[in-house]
């Protein structure tokens, strides 16, 4: 199969390839599940490789994007699955599963929600978007006819769920769910998703610059129309939209970790942090807090909620496909203050502790380490008090951390476990 | 879930991964492929008064030339880098080093150039390409303020006139 064209905005600015199932950063930068989850820096908040914004969760894949991609460049969209499903295997973990159509995809789980809506609101959608496509084509050759017909199809997977209009200034949420900007109302200093109802953290997200440059160039009049609507009915209610100065307000209230947490973050959360551990919900990523680890799940890249997931009522799949069910149970891990330090400290120093740490290849070394107890954490110590000198102690260090299997056994009497 | 990656942008570890090649989540297919459209993208569209491509079979392993920037004490002289790319590269930044000899505050004696985003500026969305241009760029503004050799930097600073006269001589001398 010949693979199509795809224009450069749709290339993974880490891979140069097609972006495949597609994550949208808060910054509004696109890239790959596999490129922004590689990427990701374990031990403190990580950067958008586009524009170095930090942020400290792993988004959803969006898949209002990858519905469109697959519907726009299948052959080339297969070619990368195939890759992307090889090098999964490679290294055992997989991303989520997502296909068929975008009723089914973007609402997950909701699809009564859109069901409903649909019904209720067929009537809206036909007015506003299809007569423009079809009084903007009048010549009707059967090359146009085509284009039409796939634009008409695009269309209704371009809607917003809240407006079910074409989506205008469109922004992504940490969920993945993508809604006009004017669509999403910040109450309460946290902006929700209206569909899945989780929370979109740090404030609020910016517009996906990709996605609307695709709206405007394939649908110029809708469009236009579309932003021309917003603009007259912001201005016949200034209140209750967001416009640029309140925004700008509420991205700072909303805002539960500051913007500038990159110089302060280490001094902000300390060591209270669970280095190359993620929440499989919100995507916090290194979890902050409590973590709360599955004892049941039996992939390799296990199941890890934060404290507020924990707490918090949501079904959500995992990130890597993981079969987590409800009589899962979990066990409390308790981040290690003082290795953290050592580690974030000792970190430029030695690459044996880089390795340890952070190589997601060898995932149960990643867990012992987090699963060291205080014994262990004396060692580290006295190996660490002499870090620098030779390399023989810092073997000394890296034998220390890959096998406690003396003080793993202890380290269990510490966590508290307790069913869910 | 278990993260992977480390040292996007910005990261803390983010030279470390050069030298030694640990086992990695990335592998050397996807790393491999990257480097094969790099090196076709650079071939459609070089940046100026530069080339870069692999040195013999090893597709890890580059050779990139730079022509000294007309207008600097550098033109006219033509200067060989090896260029390694790690096995999780693009989460770790290449390495780059000088092969030929120069003058210069931000390149040592060794060939080491000290470029933040060779180290802990690196981004998996930058290039090769872009790696040369930044490098090109210091050939016509020296980063005097953080050097390699501080010797070198005092002099640009203390007596311009000087240092591009020495930097014209080893130009001369090493590379052409």
């Amino acid at each position: 199969m010949e693979d199509e064209e795809f224009p450069d905005e749709f290339q993974c600015c880490v891979c140069l390839d097609i972006m495949y199932k597609p994550v949208v950063l808060a910054c509004g930068h696109i890239s790959c599940f596999w490129c922004v989850f590689k990427a990701m820096d374990t031990f403190q908040e990580s950067h958008c490789p586009v524009c170095r914004n930090s942020y400290n969760h792993f988004p959803r894949i969006c898949k209002l994007l990858h519905v469109l991609l697959l519907k726009l460049y299948p052959s080339t969209y297969k070619r990368k699955e195939r890759q992307v499903a090889e090098e999964e295997k490679q290294y055992g973990h997989a991303s989520p599963q997502c296909d068929g159509s975008l009723t089914e995809s973007q609402f997950g789980d909701h699809s009564i929600i859109q069901e409903n809506s649909k019904r209720t609101f067929p009537g809206e959608v036909n007015t506003t978007t299809i007569p423009t496509t079809s009084s903007s084509h009048t010549i009707t050759n059967k090359a146009n006819d085509v284009v039409e017909h796939s634009n008409q199809a695009l269309v209704t997977d371009l809607q917003c769920a809240v407006c079910k209009n074409l989506l205008c200034r469109p922004v992504v949420l940490n969920c993945g769910h993508v809604y006009c900007e004017a669509c999403i109302d910040p109450h309460d200093s946290v902006c929700k998703c209206p569909v899945c109802q989780s929370a979109h953290p740090n404030g609020f997200p910016s517009v996906c610059l990709v996605l609307e440059h695709f709206l405007e160039e394939r649908f110029p009049e809708e469009y236009s129309a579309r932003k021309e609507s917003l603009r007259n009915f912001q201005s016949a209610s200034p209140s209750g939209m967001p416009q640029g100065s309140t925004e700008k307000q509420e991205q700072v209230q909303c805002s539960p970790v500051p913007t500038n947490v990159c110089s302060t973050w280490f001094s902000d959360h300390g060591a209270k942090f669970h280095p190359g551990v993620g929440c499989d919900y919100c995507g916090m990523c290194p979890i902050i807090g409590l973590r709360y680890k599955c004892k049941d799940c039996v992939e390799k890249i296990g199941f890890d909620l934060c404290e507020g997931c924990y707490n918090s009522s949501s079904k959500l799949p995992g990130r890597f496909n993981q079969q987590h069910t409800q009589e899962h149970q979990f066990v409390v891990v308790r981040p290690h203050y003082l290795r953290n330090v050592i580690l974030s400290l000792g970190a430029e120093n030695l690459e044996e502790y880089d390795f340890v740490a952070t190589n997601p290849s060898t995932p149960e070394e990643v867990l012992t380490v987090a699963n060291l107890s205080n014994d262990a954490l004396e060692n580290e110590l006295d190996s660490t008090a002499s870090l620098n000198s030779s390399d023989e102690d810092s073997h000394g260090l890296e034998d220390s951390m890959t096998s406690p299997n003396s003080s793993n056994n202890r380290s269990e009497d510490h966590d508290c476990d307790f069913a869910r | 879930m278990l993260a992977g990656g480390g040292g996007g942008g910005g990261g803390r570890g983010g030279g470390s991964g050069g030298g030694r090649s640990w086992p990695s989540t990335t592998s050397v297919s996807a790393s491999g492929k990257r480097i094969q459209k790099e090196m076709s993208e650079l071939s459609m569209d070089p940046p100026p008064d530069c080339s870069a491509g692999p040195k013999g079979d090893n597709l890890y392993h580059w050779v990139a030339t730079l022509f000294g920037p007309p207008g600097t004490p550098y033109e006219g002289g033509i200067f060989f880098l090896d260029i390694t790319f790690p096995s999780d590269y693009p989460f770790k930044p290449p390495k780059v080093v000088f092969k030929t000899r120069i003058y210069h505050c931000n390149v040592d004696s060794a060939g080491n150039v000290s470029l933040d985003i060779l180290k802990d500026g690196w981004s998996p969305a930058l290039t090769i390409s872009k790696v040369l241009v930044a490098l090109r760029s210091i050939f016509t503004s020296p980063d005097a303020y953080k050097p390699l050799v501080p010797g070198i930097a005092h002099l640009y600073l203390a007596d311009r006139a000087k240092h591009d006269e020495l930097a014209g001589e080893w130009t001369l001398r090493f590379a052409r």
